[in-house]
């Protein structure tokens, strides 16, 4: 299906799902759950993935999830070892050094050790999730690894330390293009040409009016970020043009929230499936593109080695 | 009869290209025939269904371990192609089987810890010989209570001897009441017949048959072994926590075990146990049962008045049931009863320990 509106060349994805199969798969989902003790969990998670990109529709072709429950499984296995290891480390310190000087050690090796399980979270279940998503045959990857990601984040986060936070739309702005520039799909790249300079205003605006307002206000500057990051992505030349608005991102994330604690997530499928469709609606692609001569990437042969490649790198998806 | 023509997509999985085909199902092959090109087939093996047992998917079939695919919309094609293609993709199914078992295989460890043990140690409970019941309760006694403020007095032995020959008089326990010097309402008893009654519950006792009924009640429990098998089910519990944990000095258990002697609880069956046995002993010495009676209400008069820090109360709850119990089975005792003890010594006994 292709929609074309008036004034320019303007097209969207649509969502074909419904909230009731949604409810369905999540019933089973909940039930299995508990009767295997919460493992089955990873394989239900993926199961709600899988129906929400195959109802995601882009010009007539459907997206396609690839990702297993075992795979999340072992990214939850990992990333419980290097908590423990993390904890059992700063125990060994706080022994080692031993007093008052040992508890120190022992909490700040704790935030340490957390401070680098960040970076390689937001990488790990990035890469994962585009390595697992296809259209019309074809994945999308990341193409980073943790070892240039690694110095890269920690370089701006010092950045942002120094600063005493004022640094936060560009080291957010930064990140977002090392990320986007190594986006593919197949073997086409994302561009992205933003600077987080133009953010600024906004970002002290939700500075200002985060407390008097209750913290409501970052929903605006959530709002105002996507968009403008979206705005700023590219794809063989076609701009994205996105019109996310503060209110709804603010419904969406309080129904979230009100649906899963009232309802233990079961009735989540139709906030859900509202998010899917607002998305759909409201991130919307500038012109045509010619996806029939974009060839697969080189990632595919190893996709499912991606989650085991190496000790330090997580990898897979952990369940975030 | 001519095969249906289906129109779909062909992906190669080399590029995005989407290539409009029309497909016919024969047994073996799926015959694809694309707008533009040479028609080509498919072994039916190597398509493998990953999309479309939904109404809201088109049907979809990765190409042998894909990127490639081939994509129907029309999911008729489900109930005429070969029944194989109808079937999900197994690999991406979780291990349900197994998970299945190993949850039941966690929740019979967890119900065998909680339950299955305790209940087969109290079990093995009743075979522990008397005499080393007596021991456990001596070394609990002299671990825990020595330290307790025992009074003495003739008098009050001479009620409380009295009552035990007349409630017991074949007990194969020594059975042995003390009274302690604590403004506490409680009582119980160890292992092996050691009875405490603290001061708290004694002044508030009114009647010799009142006694009786509190030393019958407290009687069962030792020739019941509730204490004793109490004590084998919290043990078992500890002991498999120490055997886990690789502290298995069994001894230790045994300690800490009666270190919590004091909070002991024993079950509701048992105390009702102790409560039927209790009466049934009264009433073949000759006691008349109203004892149990007066007992109970004073007890849940007590209980009013003071409802903190009521140690025995709260151990020896004031049920409906427990009360209904009492009185059906005292309504069957016919006659006066035999009193315990003169008025005389009863009074002398009541002086002692203010």
């Amino acid at each position: 299906m292709l929609f074309f509106l008036p004034g320019e060349n303007l097209r969207m994805a649509i969502f074909t799902g419904n909230a009731r199969d949604l409810f369905r798969i999540q019933l089973a989902n909940f039930l299995l759950t508990v009767a295997t003790l919460g493992v089955y969990s990873f394989w239900g998670r993926t199961r709600v993935r899988q129906y929400l990109y195959s109802h995601l529709e882009l010009d007539g072709d459907r997206f396609q999830y690839h990702g297993t429950g075992g795979e999340l499984l072992l990214g939850f296995v990992k990333m419980v070892a290097a908590v423990v290891l993390a904890f059992a480390g700063a125990t060994g310190l706080r022994l080692l050094i031993g007093g008052a000087l040992g508890e120190v050690a022992y909490t700040l090796s704790i935030y340490f050790a957390f401070a680098l399980l960040v970076p390689v979270a937001m990488l790990g279940s990035r890469r994962y999730r585009y390595s697992r998503t296809s259209l019309r045959g074809v994945r999308f990857g990341l193409y980073a690894t943790l070892r240039e990601f690694f110095p890269f984040y920690l370089k701006h986060l010092f950045l942002l330390v120094i600063t005493l936070g004022f640094y936060t739309p560009v080291f957010q702005v930064e990140l977002e293009r090392f990320l986007i520039q190594r986006t593919r799909y197949g073997d086409e790249p994302f561009h992205f040409d933003g600077t987080g300079s133009d953010l600024f205003s906004g970002f002290i605006l939700n500075a200002i009016l985060f407390w008097p307002t209750l913290t409501l206000s970052r929903f605006w500057w959530e709002a105002r970020k996507r968009n403008y990051i979206w705005t700023h992505t590219t794809f063989q030349g076609v701009r994205f043009r996105p019109s996310l608005d503060g209110p709804s991102l603010l419904v969406l994330t309080f129904l979230n929230v009100v649906l899963t604690v009232f309802t233990l997530g079961l009735l989540t499928p139709w906030i859900k499936v509202r998010a899917m469709h607002y998305y759909a609606e409201n991130i919307l692609l500038a012109g045509d593109l010619d996806l029939n001569l974009i060839a697969q990437g080189s990632n595919t042969a190893n996709a499912t080695g991606d989650a085991l490649s190496s000790l330090l790198d997580l990898g897979g998806d952990l369940g975030l | 009869m001519t095969p249906t023509v289906w129109t779909g997509q062909y992906y190669d999985g080399r590029s995005a290209a989407r290539h409009d085909v029309t497909v016919t199902f024969e047994e073996q092959y799926a015959c694809v025939r694309p707008a533009h090109g040479d028609p080509f087939p498919i072994p039916v093996a190597s398509l493998r269904l990953t999309a479309g047992l939904l109404e809201t998917e088109p049907v979809t079939w990765e190409i042998g371990s894909g990127p490639a695919r081939l994509v129907i919309a029309d999911r008729a094609v489900l109930a005429e192609a070969p029944p194989v293609l109808s079937r999900a993709l197994k690999a991406e199914r979780a291990p349900l089987p197994a998970l299945l078992g190993l949850s039941g295989a966690v929740a019979a460890a967890i119900l065998a810890f909680l339950w299955f043990l305790p209940a087969l140690a109290e079990k093995g409970a009743g075979f522990i010989p008397w005499s080393w019941e007596e021991r456990l309760g001596a070394t609990a006694s002299a671990l825990e209570f020595g330290k307790l403020d025992i009074c003495e007095d003739a008098a009050l032995r001479g009620v409380l001897d009295a009552a035990v020959n007349r409630l017991a008089p074949r007990s194969p326990y020594p059975i042995r009441v003390r009274l302690v010097s604590s403004p506490m309402v409680n009582a119980f008893a160890l292992p092996g017949g050691e009875i405490f009654i603290f001061a708290g519950l004694w002044n508030r006792i009114r009647t010799p048959e009142e006694l009786a009924a509190l030393l019958s009640h407290e009687i069962q429990h030792v020739e019941r072994r509730h204490a004793t098998k109490a004590i084998a089910r919290e043990l078992s519990t500890s002991a498999l926590i120490g055997l886990a944990v690789g502290d298995a000095t069994a001894a230790r258990s045994v300690m800490e075990t009666m270190g919590t002697l004091r909070a002991l609880r024993y079950r509701r069956d048992d105390e009702e146990d102790a409560d039927r046995r209790g009466l049934e002993a009264m009433m073949q010495a000759g006691i008349h049962p109203r004892g149990m009676v007066e007992l109970f209400e004073n007890l849940q008069q007590v209980a009013q008045d003071m409802p903190e820090g009521l140690v025995y109360v709260s151990t020896h709850p004031s049920t409906a049931a427990r009360a209904a119990l009492i009185r059906r089975e005292s309504a069957r005792f016919a006659g006066a009863g035999e009193p315990l003890v003169s008025e005389r010594m009863w009074r002398e006994a009541r002086a002692a320990c203010r």
